[in-house]
């Protein structure tokens, strides 16, 4: 970067566009997870009711087969939320006992859904699917053995497009805010570096000078010859002046050894 | 212009930086309040109604019985119930068609009883349940209330369920948004030093420290000093300038010295009264190496050494927890302690690698070792990604400590290949700078990111920075010159058991080295990630109390170097560092809260930060003869290579305290072990002390 200027511009951009993008990319996940993780406990409650209903018919002694309120269990609560688009019943082999889709009662469920139900350690799994969730709830037995899962599929629609929204905002106001501060800040920064440039570009005048005319007579800097009398410029004349003397006193010893011709 | 004013100029840089950070982010937080207003509220009322809604289906099942709504029993622990699964309902109740509260359970406000009165509810959802629509919530006080109809029998309705949901919980979840933004807030403000110094090759204050030094050399008639500066800013155009003209009056001494030679000339130091002699006035450096042309290496490898090491830093709050997600226990194997081998497992291989790997690394070069070892970290934290079990994790991180020790020791190896006796401590800063601002920084955004994005994403987004690691070597590094430095002593077992035989030495390792390392790494590696999520928290939450170690050790360190050279009490330093890790440990017993966890963060991290630079300068006290026979690098390789031992073998006994005695016996357990080493320490090397004071008094008497 060849000016603070150009440093300081780089700085604050970078340093903002990360906090504001970090920031947004959180605010994003943190209402996804919140919003779907409502959406998803809702769909629980309503599998938490299939469950228990399952699993009071299973003490009972009937077999998981031989539920045959099950169906209308399944088909009455579906319509109770508009989010569920289908519920159906597995047993651990994923051969499906019920479902609210006719076509899908003694086919196989899907194969990630058995593996989700399988490594779970928690109460439930979630499957996500490329247009739906899939949430799944273990049925036990007395004994704490899983004989099956109840699996309640729900749309992303509503998630989407809650999520749209909020990405929109969340964009257009983190580009508002960039700019915003960006801007700010570096204006700021410029008028505060402002007096350091002013003497570094200073001393860089007075040092390009000396390189320039190098052999000229060193004077003892005065606190008065200099404009801006801060202790750096003040350094800066002091340096010039041992270097002035060191060249002077370098070609006065020159003037002491005769010329290699004269010697001769 | 001098070091205040440059001290004024970093604060307003700061200053301006913070101010731009809370602006922007609170307003964050202001839209993030509203979007919660408009999009969390319906979804939670949403939610109570999809619960109230099986509520009223189970009360109403007895109701069918005829049973009355004022006699039914086992409501309040079926309130209980539901309150519990779902936290945000601080509310429930069953009311009549009188508006007379029957069954509660939460809040015993007098507004939730007023609203519960209002009978023109009755009517409302009559009406609602008529046309099938949802019920809506009003807010009421610290709820919002959402009123469902419990019917009779014979289908009209007998009563009104009432679920309030907490205002409080959309507060907690705002609140917990702001602490996350205020850890991206100070990260940031870290992350402005990264980039400042990326673009700039160092810090404003050390660079301008630099220059000034150098300018004071040439006013005292000193030309042999150089600036070493690389920046193209005015600073850096103003020290290029200094180095140009110190480099001509060299090239003229030169030129002076030539002719005298050419002339037969002699010019004799010491001979005051010849004109020619200018040697006692002025100390002139070697000629002919014109302005420098340097490369700034440190600047170069600092983005891509702070990336790499962020990116293992990202898993710190979480790799516990991760290891027990995979990990399916295997009766009569201690789950604690397979939990611990994936951090065990990493930090054994750091401290035993680092030794060859030195050796290798200067042997392949600088810049092939370090992307070596960044290219095995991005593959390792895919396979980590990807992990099945437990067991292939152990794999992964094996890999991921291997990398880590070959980044370490090719980076600390390039930074001493380049430093020079000028720049050599404030490169050695540089280089503990870097791993102190990931280790700030990794933890707390790890967390958050795994909250958010998940365990295995996180380890995604580590890989990436690897990547971007290696983008920058390849980029912006230049190619490597092996040229083997046969100077630099290399570490053999005869070195160690030669440094071994200084008791004094023996005893700083096991009192202070290696007990520091055990509480350090089987606290905040092991036992903090799991305590915190016992406790109920987040892997955020972990990484925010982690954060504040690193904040305590970056404020702290410098001050209590200082401090202890100044007052030169190294040995009382280390032994109150060490007293005071091992009472923070007792924080825990004191309560099973996270206050007690941060208390203890807190006091681990101002221990460390008292002990951990007089420690270093204690071997140098103790180790003199060994340091005169062996050099200083030598015994300082031993005493790193011991201080290891502490790191892999911290989280092996936490874990094995933790499966026979709980969190509280293996916090205070370490705590107990870490007062009796600082108590050892102490009474030890007071003692010696004494007894070298006495002996140097014999001497005298003797003599």
């Amino acid at each position: 970067m060849n000016s603070t200027n150009g440093t300081l511009f780089v700085v604050v951009t970078v340093v903002l566009t990360l906090a504001i993008g970090m920031a947004t990319f959180l605010t994003h996940y943190k209402f996804k997870s919140l919003v779907g993780g409502l959406m998803q406990s809702r769909v629980l409650i309503i599998g938490n009711e299939i469950q228990n209903n399952v699993e009071k018919s299973l003490s009972l002694g009937l077999s998981l087969r031989e539920n045959n309120t099950l169906q209308a269990l399944i088909e009455r609560e579906l319509r109770s939320d508009d989010l569920l688009t289908s519920i159906l019943l597995f047993d651990t082999t994923g051969a499906v006992l019920y479902s609210t889709e006719s076509a899908q009662q003694g086919t196989k469920a899907d194969k990630l859904w058995l593996k989700a139900s399988t490594t779970t350690s928690r109460e439930s799994w979630l499957v996500s699917e490329r247009n739906a969730f899939v949430a799944g709830i273990p049925i036990k037995n007395n004994f704490g053995i899983t004989l099956g899962n109840i699996a309640l599929s729900y749309t992303k629609k509503p998630l989407e497009r809650c999520m749209g929204i909020i990405d929109n905002l969340l964009q257009v106001t983190a580009l508002l805010l960039l700019l915003l501060t960006v801007i700010s800040a570096f204006l700021l920064l410029v008028l505060a570096f402002t007096p350091y440039r002013k003497r570094l570009q200073a001393a860089e005048d007075d040092l390009a000078l000396l390189i320039k005319d190098i052999d000229a007579v060193p004077h003892q800097p005065k606190h008065s010859d200099i404009d801006d009398p801060t202790p750096f410029l003040q350094r800066i004349r002091e340096f010039i002046f041992s270097v002035r003397s060191a060249v002077s006193e370098i070609d006065a010893a020159s003037t002491f050894i005769p010329t290699t011709n004269s010697k001769k | 212009m001098d070091a205040d004013y440059i001290s004024k100029l970093n604060f307003r840089l700061v200053g301006v930086i913070t101010l731009a950070l809370v602006l922007a982010l609170s307003s964050i937080v202001i839209v993030s309040l509203q979007l919660a207003e408009k999009f969390v509220v319906p979804e939670l009322q949403a939610k109570a109604v999809t619960q109230g809604q099986a509520l009223t289906v189970l009360i109403g099942q007895p109701l069918s019985y005829n049973i009355p709504v004022s006699e039914l029993v086992g409501i309040d622990v079926l309130f209980k119930e539901v309150a519990h699964d779902n936290p945000e309902f601080g509310f429930l109740a069953i009311s009549d068609e009188k508006g007379k509260i029957l069954h509660r359970f939460g809040d015993d406000s007098a507004e939730a009883a007023k609203y519960a009165k209002n009978t023109g509810l009755l009517t409302e959802a009559a009406k609602l349940a008529e046309s099938g629509a949802k019920p809506k919530s009003s807010r009421i006080g610290k709820h919002h209330l959402v009123s469902l109809p419990i019917f009779s029998s014979e289908h009209s309705i007998i009563a009104l369920l009432h679920i309030g949901i907490k205002t409080a919980f959309v507060q907690n979840i705002l609140n917990e948004l702001m602490l996350d933004l205020a850890v991206i807030l100070i990260v940031s403000l870290f992350l402005a030093y990264e980039v400042l110094y990326f673009i700039t090759g160092g810090k404003l204050a050390g660079q301008f420290e630099m220059l000034s030094s150098t300018i004071g050399a040439v006013i005292n008639n000193d030309f042999t000093r150089r600036g070493y500066l690389a920046g193209r800013d005015e600073l850096g155009r103003v020290a290029a300038l200094v180095d140009s003209t110190i480099s001509k009056v060299n090239d003229r001494y030169a030129a002076l010295l030539a002719k005298a030679q050419q002339a037969g000339v002699l010019i004799a130091p010491g001979d005051t009264a010849s004109p020619l002699d200018i040697r006692n006035r002025f100390n002139f450096g070697e000629s002919g190496k014109g302005a420098l042309s340097y490369i700034n290496y440190l600047g170069i490898l600092r983005a891509p050494l702070f990336l790499s090491f962020i990116a293992e830093d990202l898993s710190r709050s979480f790799i516990p927890l991760f290891a027990k997600q995979l990990y399916r226990p295997i009766p009569g194997v201690s789950t604690e302690l397979i939990l611990s081998l994936p951090i065990m497992i990493f930090m054994m291989l750091i401290a035993l690698l680092q030794p060859p790997l030195a050796a290798w690394s200067e042997r392949v070069g600088r810049k092939h070792s370090l992307l070596t070892g960044m290219m095995i970290g991005c593959l390792a934290f895919i396979m980590t990604a990807n992990a099945f079990t437990v067991y292939d994790l152990l794999l992964w991180r094996a890999l991921s400590g291997v990398s880590w020790a070959i980044i370490f020791v090719a980076s600390q190896g390039l930074i001493l290949d380049k430093a020079t006796a000028e720049t050599r401590t404030r490169d050695i800063a540089f280089f503990v700078g870097v791993i102190m601002a990931s280790s700030l920084c990794g933890p707390p955004i790890g967390g958050i990111l795994a909250d958010n994005i998940g365990f295995r994403a996180t380890f995604y987004v580590s890989a990436g920075l690897s990547l971007a690691a290696v983008i920058f070597m390849l980029r912006f590094m230049p190619g490597d010159v092996v040229t083997a430095n046969s100077s630099r002593q290399k570490l053999g077992f005869t070195d160690i058991i030669s440094v071994f035989s200084n008791r004094r030495f023996v005893l700083l390792v096991l009192t202070a080295g290696i007990p520091a390392k055990m509480a350090l790494i089987g606290y905040c590696f092991y036992l903090i990630p799991l305590y915190v999520t016992h406790l109920g928290d987040s892997a955020a939450m972990t990484g925010r109390i982690l954060m504040i170690y690193g904040v305590v050790m970056v404020l702290g360190v410098p001050v209590a170097a200082r401090i202890s050279d100044k007052l030169q009490k190294r040995k009382e330093f280390v032994g109150i560092g060490l007293l005071l890790t091992g009472v923070s440990g007792f924080f825990i017993l004191l309560g099973s809260n996270i206050y007690m966890t941060i208390c203890l963060v807190l006091g681990l991290g101002l221990a460390q930060a008292i002990s951990i630079a007089p420690q270093t300068a204690f071997v140098t006290d103790i180790c003199q003869e060994e340091i005169s026979r062996l050099g200083e690098g030598t015994v300082y390789g031993v005493y790193r290579l011991m201080e290891r031992i502490g790191n892999f073998m911290g989280p092996f006994l936490a874990a094995l305290l933790l499966n026979f005695f709980g969190f509280k016996g293996a916090f205070g357990i370490i705590a107990l072990l870490l007062v009796i080493s600082g108590i050892i320490f102490i009474a030890f090397f007071s003692r010696s002390n004494s007894l070298t004071k006495l002996s140097d008094s014999v001497e005298g008497v003797k003599r």
